[in-house]
């Protein structure tokens, strides 16, 4: 089995297993969680393209895409945590449904 | 059980079964991909000459795609906006770092100048060799989050944060105004001047970066006093 | 001998990321997050991706992962998802 195919398909597990977690849980920091994998799946199958041919170097466009990518989840992570605190000291609760006996959606 | 409980059970199963088809698609895909060989290597490789540095990945970063490096550096300082303005208190001052950590205090004051030299070793080479702007801001940034846990970094006010703050994308355009103006495509640098010109870029990314991404996490912390004991 | 390294690198990738998925505590989510990013700067070194693997050690594992700890840690006793400190 090459590199290519273990890695990638091991990014697509890890997308396809976040994507499950991410539309399932309603905590939203767990959502942020699986949101994160599923990223970390896909930079692991682009590194995992750019690793493809063994004699050459590396591509390193995919490297520059991933490394923008890794940038933006971290800022994309930090403003969801300040939202996701706001929420909480706001309302009370951590999720976002409104049937689990929290107050209801109210403008 | 309740009827919310059910549906979520039923979405559960929908979703795991979803998620399993889709995931059979793709690495399906996958496989059809590892006999693709044709990557950018060699086409990079050609092009480095007049890029300006020794690194494949520095000089797509900051040279052929540098537009999106760009944006990038656009993302993050709406992130730290963001953060900012959802913070609770109205300056930029920071949480009340711990007062109770003599040894931790003591530890960083040994291992912060280490870092700061780490950070600016990795934007130094970053041009021939693994490295580069965005590295070195996290590992300055880490080291500023290290001296604030300490207890050392006691900032007010800070002024001039957003001029810090705004720098990475300032000097990009700056540099794109340049090379507007000078009648070439955005941001294409011409191969004389490309060297200095990307090095001047990665200086404001790398000083610009370690404080939005310390700010990102120090922000968005509670107004009153320090954080609850860290188990 | 190296594709054993590989193997073991994604093994342990998958399980570390379905234990910080699908585990109770969000604590323990939280951590396990973060060795996920750890585990996955090794898998950047793995793959030749020098560059990639300083920024996911330091921005991905360590920031990323510092953020959502932290916020776990700062929101309090939450209902029935705090789980274990240990």
């Amino acid at each position: 089995m090459s590199l290519f195919l273990l890695y990638g398909g091991g990014g697509i597990i890890l997308f396809v297993v976040g994507l499950h977690r991410l539309i399932t849980v309603s905590h939203l920091i767990r959502k942020l969680i699986a949101a994160n994998i599923m990223a970390g799946g896909v930079f692991l199958l682009l590194v995992a393209t750019a690793a493809r041919d063994a004699e050459q170097a590396p591509d390193p466009v995919p490297h520059a895409m991933v490394l923008t990518g890794i940038v933006v989840a971290v800022g994309i992570t930090a403003f969801a945590t300040a939202l996701i605190r706001l929420l909480h000291s706001e309302t009370g609760s951590t999720t976002l449904d409104e049937a689990d006996g929290d107050r209801p959606a109210s403008p | 059980m309740s009827e919310t409980a059910r549906w979520r059970r039923v979405w559960g199963v929908v979703a795991g079964v979803a998620c399993l088809v889709l995931g059979m698609a793709l690495l399906r895909e996958v496989v059809d991909l590892s006999d693709h060989r044709a990557g950018l290597t060699s086409t990079v490789a050609a092009a480095m000459e007049d890029s300006g540095v020794s690194h494949p990945p520095t000089a797509v970063l900051l040279n052929f795609r540098s537009y999106d490096t760009w944006l990038e550096v656009v993302v993050l300082l709406g992130a730290v906006l963001g953060v900012l303005s959802l913070a609770d208190r109205r300056d930029f001052s920071l949480a009340a770092p711990r007062q109770d950590a003599p040894v931790l205090r003591r530890l960083v004051d040994l291992v912060l100048p280490l870092v700061l030299l780490g950070g600016v070793f990795l934007l130094a080479q970053g041009t021939g060799a693994p490295g580069g702007a965005f590295q070195a801001g996290a590992v300055v940034a880490a080291g500023l989050l290290l001296a604030h846990l300490g207890g050392s970094l006691r900032l007010g006010r800070i002024r001039g944060v957003m001029v810090v703050l705004v720098a990475g994308v300032a000097a990009f355009l700056t540099a794109g105004l340049a090379t507007l103006t000078a009648g070439r495509p955005l941001l294409d640098f011409p191969t004389p001047g490309s060297h200095a010109v990307i090095v001047g870029i990665e200086i404001a990314i790398a000083v610009s970066t370690a404080l939005t991404l310390t700010l990102l996490v120090l922000a968005s912390a509670p107004a009153d006093g320090p954080d609850e004991d860290l188990p | 001998m190296s594709l054993a390294v590989d193997l073991a690198v994604v093994l342990l990738l998958l399980v570390l990321a379905a234990a910080a998925l699908y585990l109770p505590g969000l604590f323990r989510s939280a951590v396990l997050f973060l060795v996920f990013g750890l585990m996955m700067a090794v898998a950047w070194v793995r793959l030749d991706a020098a560059d990639i693997a300083l920024a996911e050690a330091a921005i991905g594992a360590g920031l990323v992962g510092a953020l959502i700890l932290k916020a776990v840690i700062q929101m309090g006793d939450d209902a029935g998802e705090r789980g274990s400190r240990r």
